[in-house]
């Protein structure tokens, strides 16, 4: 199956998504992501970083000094409240536009 | 406010620190990854740096993402180290000649050439200069005159009013009389190719009186043969009464064990003037003065050019048009501060518009100045050229793509993309033909029309 290139606009809200569980730094984050698709949805690594940093400017998430599963000294993502209340709101657009657009594809 | 910059620059470093290690722990995990998927080291190093990306694109991006600088506009502040532009138009100038001192002062008859500096500052007649580095200083300025014996026409003659100590300070003694007596006004030296010609190399000459411009002045001493300061064409010296409205300069006696260094603090007062060179040299001095200036007009030309298509192939692509004179704006703002900085220098050490093309000294400053503004505004165009044509953010991840080998095939260039997934720009390659136009591709498929700018950012 060809890879999938990423929404426009959506980055953000599956890297919410995806941190809203447990904290995760830059690179689990970017493998979560493709074992959630089945490495089907093709997220550009190099963009990611960017993302992250923009959305704890935002102050959707915050990040903390913390150490990875081999015991390696990473900055850890997590969700601020600020940020799972923006989740919520873009989950919820996300739903009615996706409901939008199946009911559009339907169209005789 | 000092405490304040020191945090800052802290925080700043913190972050640099903090971009570097998260993009190195990504580089390690994702290696250790490949090696397990059964990939050889350097292959799984390779494909590990392959999928994050310019690391480098990636810091920046997030460097400026946590310091408040625009995202959009131009990043001429973070890109350009305008510093260390301030820093050259200062110290290049007196490094310059300091190198050129040594050599031009050779042939002066000085008695202690080391201890010797010129100083083009305002100063008064009283020796009021700033610096403690000379242990005395003399006062000169250029002037014109016709010199003849009395109720003679003369001829024009160009000289120099100086102050009394303006010989002793150089050491030099006069081949007749003795020099500036202070005991009267109108005194004059003459030079010993003066005397030989226009004088009629009278052996009494010496306390006799000379017409200066149809006043009378009553000759002092004649130098010997060869002498010149500064300018090998001088055939007069003067006490200099009043010095309002003139340039007036310094020749410096440095202190004993003054040394360079000294100098070179005596040189930052930007002697533009001083640097004197030969009649022979002159025309050599204007062919490259006129070289150069044709070259740095055609550079400006080029400039506005590129400005000119740059704003042709954002518009051809639908950028918004007020999205783009803020852009504009951005550039203009950000360019102007060290712009300006650099005019002022410039104003600092500009010669007089007489004197404009006659000085290799004048020459340098302007060349330094033109080129450091062409560097500027030339590193502004560059910057513009590699945003999005949507948004106008900086453009990331460099790619180079094809080889001058298979041109046929592909045109070789690099292909930067969009970190906001707005498209792709491909930057051919220069070639014999010049700079060809900038390809950009918007994201092809289903949703291409999702991509396109909306109403409002057409403006």
């Amino acid at each position: 199956m060809t890879r999938l290139n990423l929404l426009q606009g959506t980055l953000d809200l599956i890297v919410l998504k995806v941190i809203s569980g447990a904290p995760l730094h830059g690179y689990a984050i970017a493998q979560r992501i493709r074992e959630v698709s089945r490495e089907l949805l093709k997220i550009e690594e190099g963009s990611l970083y960017p993302a992250l940093y923009r959305m704890e400017k935002k102050g959707w998430i915050r990040s903390r000094w913390g150490l990875t599963e081999k015991q390696r000294q990473a900055r850890l993502y997590s969700l601020t409240p600020l940020g799972r209340k923006h989740l919520g709101e873009e989950e919820a657009n996300w739903e009615a536009l996706a409901g939008i657009m199946g009911r559009i594809m339907k169209l005789g | 406010m000092l405490r304040g910059l020191w945090r800052r620059w802290c925080e700043r470093r913190e972050l640099r620190r903090r971009i570097a290690e998260e993009l190195r722990l990504h580089l390690q995990e994702a290696t250790e990854d490949n090696l397990a998927a059964g990939l050889a080291p350097q292959a799984a190093k390779d494909e590990a740096a392959f999928r994050l990306g310019d690391q480098k694109a990636i810091a920046h991006e997030c460097y400026q993402l946590m310091c408040d600088e625009p995202a959009d506009g131009v990043g001429i502040p973070s890109r350009i180290p305008v510093m260390a532009y301030a820093a050259a138009a200062v110290v290049l100038p007196p490094l310059l000649a300091l190198l050129l001192i040594p050599h031009y002062l050779r042939d002066l008859p000085l008695q202690d050439p080391d201890r010797f500096s010129i100083s083009n500052r305002r100063v008064a007649l009283g020796f009021d200069v700033a610096s403690h580095a000379p242990e005395e200083a003399a006062a000169y300025h250029r002037m014109v005159a016709r010199i003849s014996r009395p109720g003679e026409a003369g001829e024009p003659f160009a000289g120099q009013a100086v102050s009394g100590n303006f010989f002793a300070l150089q050491g030099v003694q006069p081949l007749l009389g003795t020099g500036f007596t202070g005991t009267q006004r109108r005194e004059i030296v003459i030079s010993y190719e003066l005397w030989q010609g226009t004088l009629g190399a009278d052996p009494a000459i010496v306390g006799r009186l000379v017409e200066v411009s149809g006043t009378p002045y009553r000759v002092v001493a004649v130098m010997p043969h060869g002498y010149w300061f500064l300018n090998d064409t001088d055939r007069f010296w003067t006490r200099a009464v009043g010095v309002a409205g003139r340039e007036v300069y310094a020749s410096l006696l440095l202190r004993p064990g003054a040394g360079r260094a000294a100098k070179f603090i005596e040189a930052l007062g930007a002697p533009v003037h001083w640097i004197p060179f030969r009649e022979a040299s002159r025309s050599r001095v204007y062919a490259a003065s006129g070289i150069i200036q044709g070259a740095l007009l055609l550079l400006a030309l080029l400039g506005l050019v590129q400005i000119w298509s740059l704003r042709r192939t954002l518009l051809r692509h639908g950028s918004a048009r007020w999205t783009l004179l803020r852009n504009y704006f951005f550039l203009f703002a950000k360019a102007l501060p060290p712009l300006v900085m650099l005019a002022i220098l410039w104003l600092a050490v500009r010669p007089s518009p007489a004197s404009y093309f006659a000085g290799v000294w004048a020459f340098l400053s302007t060349f330094v100045f033109a080129m450091l503004c062409v560097a500027v505004v030339w590193q502004s165009l560059v910057d513009q050229r590699l945003r999005c044509f949507i948004c106008l953010r900086k453009l990331s991840m460099p790619l180079p793509l094809g080889v001058i080998g298979s041109i046929l095939f592909q045109l070789p260039g690099t292909e930067y993309i969009c970190a906001y997934g707005h498209g792709t720009l491909f930057v051919p390659a220069p070639t014999s033909e010049g700079l060809r136009e900038l390809d950009w591709n918007p994201p092809a498929g289903l949703w291409a029309e999702l991509f396109e700018p909306s109403a409002a950012t057409r403006g």
